[in-house]
């Protein structure tokens, strides 16, 4: 199937220096429906394994498609929407991450993948750690952006706040929406980067805060310790910096980076220095 | 009479990958597929209540134009025979042979194109709305910029409260929001559809595709100025059907009715009685 949807990508292209390759989109039927994903790259025979990638909420995978593009340069390189975000269907319910996991499993056991590796970002990197558990002969490598490690206090005032957004006729829930992309992200990620991203953040208005409760309900302090695999922990200086730092000291075999400077948008405008990154964590020379 | 389950997909065609949202019954019905051209800046997703309904009983598609929704866009500024050709790539693509067309609004001008340039595939053609601007009021669309993004939102809230206020009766606000958030994508080149249709000339097309019409006439922006394609109807079948007091929205207001008389113009299937505005008049 996904050879399908690679095959008719072009060779690689040039974009300011550095070598890229075209995003093609395609659908998945699994257990909640369509599931949506973006891909990128060649696979090479003793190349380097595909890498999936998996968004925060309420985004989709398009705010990984600049990075796709870079990584795809010398693998296979994908990224889901998330059951219920972006063009993927949603669950009935409210569903556990388990159920994320599983569902993008299905989406791993129709492309005949053999080993992957993992990235993730905030509640994306909650999802890589219950597939990394759901799969460990097939997830070599788990890197996460962020980790959502909140306290319980956290997480009961986060819950106490939950529910869906209501719309506004004066659209006052969407300069809201805005405002929280805008004050969040890095300089040098324009107004154009965020207009791109703000229609995955307005759209399905009623389920969007779904994402933030099954990361609430996931008990990452006890999951993470669970991994066997290799991580790579990256800590940009936005609001998760002090709940990642916390995760740091879970396991054992945490590669930890302090990312300064960093805030929404480096997938963007620092794409090719996170593929440096995770390429030097993913590829060890040698391995 | 249930409605279809919706699906979505891609299909290659000349500008990159094409998206589109398709509908179908379980059984062959040997009804022609009816495949929609939406407004812009919209996508296919303005039909799902639609194409749940009429795939019920025929194959229904609604292929996001090229530049919107998920479709890839043209590398340049494209014409509305650009756009026609795309969408008959996906209809290719898709194995549709002969078919009934719909567009709404800029779409109307794609369905019309379509027709023009497959004129041994298109049977009827439906479009809701048509901008038959004299050349004076098309240099308003023609000089369409792309939009402005300020830091404070303002953009898509004025998007929002304008949608709110020209919404028909019945519309509600939790029915909006699910799918406004495809006016928001391609914020740099979604003004290309209004420029496209600006020049593009619908009286030659009207005059040369000689197929039943029909136009359904809501009462939106173009309610005054759709009524001119009377003078350019061919076909002894086409013609334009008033629908006072419906406006934005209608295709989710009035899902049913709308079903009905597409029933009605395609299939010869009686539908509650509607006023024939205009007798189709030769130019």
């Amino acid at each position: 199937m996904l050879a399908a949807v690679l095959g008719a990508i072009p060779g690689k292209l040039r974009a300011g220096g550095q070598s890229v390759t075209r995003v093609r989109r395609a659908y998945h039927d699994g257990r909640f429906g369509q599931l949506h994903y973006r891909i990128a790259g060649t696979a090479a025979a003793g190349g380097p394994r595909p890498l999936l990638c998996l968004h925060g909420s309420p985004y989709s995978g398009r705010i990984y498609e600049t990075f796709l593009a870079v990584m795809g340069a010398d693998r296979i390189a994908l990224a889901t929407d998330t059951p219920g975000f972006g063009d993927s269907d949603p669950p009935a319910t409210v569903p556990a991450m388990s159920n994320h996991a599983a569902a993008i499993g299905d989406l791993l056991d129709a492309s005949a993948f053999g080993e992957i590796d993992l990235l993730g970002c905030q509640a994306g990197s909650a999802l890589a750690v219950e597939l990394a558990l759901q799969r460990p002969r097939q997830v070599r490598r788990v890197a996460m952006i962020s980790a959502p490690l909140f306290t319980r206090a956290e997480i009961d005032a986060r819950k106490g706040r939950l529910g869906p957004v209501v719309p506004a006729a004066d659209g006052s829930h969407l300069a809201e929406a805005w405002r929280r992309i805008v004050g969040s992200a890095m300089p040098g990620w324009t107004l154009d980067h965020a207009a791109t991203q703000f229609p995955d953040v307005i759209r399905q208005p009623a389920i969007s805060w779904w994402g933030e409760a099954t990361m609430l309900d996931y008990p990452l302090a006890d999951r993470l310790p669970q991994l066997r695999q290799s991580i790579l922990l990256l800590n940009p200086q936005d609001e998760w910096q002090d709940r990642t730092r916390r995760a740091r000291a879970l396991a054992a075999n945490v590669d930890f980076r302090e990312l300064p400077g960093w805030r929404l948008g480096f997938l963007d405008i620092r794409a090719d220095e996170l593929a440096g990154i995770l390429r030097g964590f993913l590829d060890p020379a040698g391995a | 009479m249930d409605g279809a389950v919706v699906q979505r997909q891609y299909v290659d065609s000349r500008f990159g990958q094409s998206h589109l949202y398709r509908a179908g019954p379980v059984r062959e019905s040997g009804r022609l597929p009816l495949v929609c051209f939406h407004m812009s800046p919209h996508s296919g997703i303005y039909f799902q209540d639609l194409l749940a309904e009429m795939g019920a009983d025929r194959v229904a598609v609604a292929i996001d134009t090229p530049g919107f929704g998920n479709s890839d866009a043209p590398p340049t500024r494209p014409t509305i025979a650009d756009y026609a050709a795309s969408m008959g790539d996906v209809v290719e693509a898709l194995g549709i042979g002969a078919l009934d067309v719909l567009g709404d609004h800029t779409g109307s001008k794609v369905a019309l194109e379509f027709a023009r340039q497959r004129p041994a595939q298109v049977r009827r053609v439906i479009l809701l709305s048509l901008g038959m601007w004299t050349d004076e009021e098309s240099a308003h669309g023609a000089a369409e910029q792309p939009r402005e993004i300020h830091a404070d939102g303002r953009t898509p809230v004025l998007w929002w409260t304008r949608a709110v206020r020209m919404s028909m009766k019945g519309r509600s606000i939790d029915r909006m929001a699910r799918n406004f958030h495809v006016t928001q994508l391609h914020h740099r080149t979604s003004h290309w559809g209004h420029v496209a249709a600006a020049g593009y000339p619908a009286r030659d097309a009207l005059a040369e595709v000689d197929k039943p019409i029909m136009i359904l006439n809501p009462e939106d922006d173009l309610y005054r100025i759709t009524p001119r394609a009377g003078d350019y109807l061919t076909h002894p079948e086409s013609h334009i059907r008033d629908l006072p007091g419906w406006g934005p929205g209608f295709l989710e207001v009035k899902t049913l009715e709308v079903a009905a008389m597409i029933r009605q113009f395609l299939d010869g299937i009686d539908s509650p009685a509607g006023a024939r505005r205009d007798a189709p008049r030769r130019s």
